[in-house]
């Protein structure tokens, strides 16, 4: 019961989070949805005769679960980074938040999960709209094992937008990481093509990049219905390192 | 109500517990570092304010005002000292604290994408209460300010004294014991101001409401005890009216042995008794008239006399009052806060210095 007591602000700050993103649901539908149908009316539609299979894959088939990939992992580092920034140097309301009896890591708690929620329910939105365009059917065991390997690389971006949320002063800062560093680590995962294209040298990289677990991962599982475990074992132990690392310094970070 | 304590009153030496649910403040000092810089915002700060006193906290920037605050609302941790909120520390029982606080900040932190209820709401479910019973009393809250029918606006939308109101229910809604209320006023036209004065006086019943503001008038109006800080330490302390006449003392004795009187009319001072007076009063004697019904005299303080021989000679019921007038909060202020600026501004005002 006291944990429950303790813990008792994670699930309205999750809930105002989440409405908050309710907000004009149109536009925020429609720029969600945006890029990924583009890729994949341009790669998948477009160039479809100039694309050969990839591995015996139709190539619609195969970059469809590295767009749904694609959208959940900037959606969480979208969601993780700005959700701390605006309420800290914005709307100040994280200073409204620590005068309450909740703790500090309940605020930080349910801003990680919401952040991740919502990259998984943006993911399912850009999922629907793009299986209704593709033959691709996706069966309820592909769905779960799909899930599996989206959600601890949800919570890793998220935990990592968090981090530079409560690191950056100016807004453009967290841009320029997404730029610098998140675009490019989830463009050479895998997401257009298998990283087995990469020369040798690349690949040795690229293997101990969680994003190349997260589109091969998921790729697998979304055309196979089975999870690749080490790669998911991998990713969940990262998910709940990245979890618990980041709540406890940010709470170190907030507090001083 | 319980009294507040005089002017030079050192705050008694608690045990480790304070002996009523206000507020008190023990030998606290706050040093903030970055690098080789360090700043003293607090050093050795001690005060106190019973349950149904409104505290004024008054200093220029920087004075150590909002660390004190931080402190006092548990979201900064002193180097030193002990304070207790509601009966409870701040160091050991943070959570028992902010169940008894509500703040009104200056700069009205809300979540500007959501409407006031949700953001009434969201306040009311951290602080754990239920909805039956966070609803009704929401619902009151915004009648008695007129936002009722703006329950579903967001807040983005809401003018600044809108805003200002918001944020008073937000810090009422868990109904607290201890309410901090930093610079509430500021930026709020006249009526908005008057009707934040209003709100904050009927809060005071059985609670202790802390005050901070740059607004001397303010301060007068609503405080009963106030506490004057300077460089991270508290100058003075006591009621408005200790504070004038602890610094009126001070004038006394700069003016080296003269007195000023403030003789305040039923009417205009007509010409005659002007004349009347000049006649009578001693040599060395300044008289000015500030206002149309009023007076200033100032004479060597052993022949004061003259004034009462003068008054007699008046037509009955013109006079009302002959006083020696306290200077105003703003004159305290400077007079203690900003050391070369010490006299009373009703003398500079009415050409006497």
């Amino acid at each position: 019961m006291w944990v429950l007591h303790l813990k008792r602000g994670i699930w309205p700050i999750f809930k105002k989070n989440l409405m908050g993103e309710t907000r004009g649901w149109f536009l925020e539908l429609l720029s969600t949805i945006a890029v990924p149908l583009s890729f994949f009316l341009a790669f998948g539609l477009g160039l479809r005769g100039d694309i050969a299979d990839v591995d015996g894959v139709p190539y619609m088939a195969f970059i469809t679960p590295g767009l749904i990939a694609l959208t959940i992992q900037l959606e969480a580092f979208r969601s993780g980074s700005w959700n701390l920034w605006l309420s800290i140097r914005h709307h100040k309301t994280i200073d409204e938040y620590r005068i309450k009896p909740i703790s500090m890591a309940d605020i930080l708690v349910g801003d990680v999960m919401s952040g991740f929620t919502l990259a998984i329910i943006k993911g399912s939105l850009v999922a629907i709209t793009l299986l209704l365009l593709s033959p691709f059917t996706l069966t309820l065991p592909k769905l779960l094992a799909f899930l599996a390997m989206m959600l601890p690389g949800a919570v890793m971006f998220t935990c990592l937008g968090a981090v530079m949320g409560v690191v950056f002063r100016r807004p453009d800062q967290i841009a320029q990481i997404q730029s610098i560093i998140i675009t490019p680590l989830l463009y050479l995962g895998g997401l257009f093509f298998p990283i087995s294209r990469f020369p040798q040298a690349i690949q040795n990289v690229l293997v101990w990049v969680p994003t190349t677990a997260i589109f091969e991962g998921g790729r697998q599982a979304f055309l196979a219905g089975h999870c690749p475990l080490q790669m998911l074992i991998g990713l969940w132990v990262l998910a709940l390192i990245a979890f618990f690392a980041t709540v406890a310094w940010c709470e170190h970070q907030l507090r001083h | 109500m319980t009294v507040a304590p005089e002017a030079s009153t050192p705050v008694k030496p608690y045990g480790n517990k304070p002996n009523h649910d206000g507020i008190v403040v023990r030998d606290l000092s706050k040093c903030f570092k970055s690098g080789n810089h360090a700043v003293q915002a607090l050093s050795h700060v001690s005060l106190e304010a019973y349950s149904g006193q409104v505290l004024g906290i008054l200093g220029s920037n920087g004075a150590g005002k909002t660390t004190l605050l931080n402190i006092l609302t548990t979201v900064t941790r002193p180097d030193a000292g002990e304070a207790w909120v509601g009966g409870y520390s701040v160091l050991t029982q943070a959570e028992q604290v902010r169940q008894r606080l509500g703040v009104v900040s200056q700069d009205d932190r809300f979540d500007t994408y959501l409407t006031l209820w949700e953001n009434l709401s969201l306040h009311a479910e951290l602080h754990g209460m239920p909805k039956r019973q966070f609803v009704p009393r929401i619902e009151r809250l915004l009648k008695q300010v007129d936002l009722y029918e703006r329950r579903n606006s967001y807040v983005e939308l809401f003018s600044g004294g809108m805003r200002r109101k918001a944020s008073l229910i937000r810090a009422l809604i868990h109904e607290p014991a201890i309410l901090f209320l930093d610079e509430p006023t500021t930026g709020l036209d006249p009526v908005a101001r008057r009707q934040v004065w209003d709100a904050i006086l009927s809060l005071r019943v059985g609670r202790t409401l802390v005050l901070t503001t740059h607004y001397m008038e303010e301060a007068d109006q609503l405080c009963d005890t106030l506490v004057l800080m300077d460089k991270g330490q508290v100058l003075t302390s006591g009621t408005p009216t200790q504070l004038k006449q602890q610094v009126a003392r001070q004038q006394k004795a700069a003016l080296g042995g003269q007195a000023l009187w403030q003789c305040r009319f039923s009417q205009p001072v007509a010409g005659q008794w002007l004349e009347s007076l000049q006649a009578k009063a001693p040599a060395g004697s300044v008289i000015k008239t500030p206002k149309e019904d009023t007076l200033h005299v100032m004479m060597p303080l052993e022949n004061s006399h003259w004034l009462w021989v003068w008054a007699a000679s008046l037509p009955q019921n013109t006079l009302t009052a002959i006083e020696q007038p306290l200077p105003s909060l703003e004159t305290v202020f400077f007079a203690l806060v900003d050391k070369p600026i010490a006299l009373n501004e009703d003398l500079v005002s009415g050409g006497l210095v």
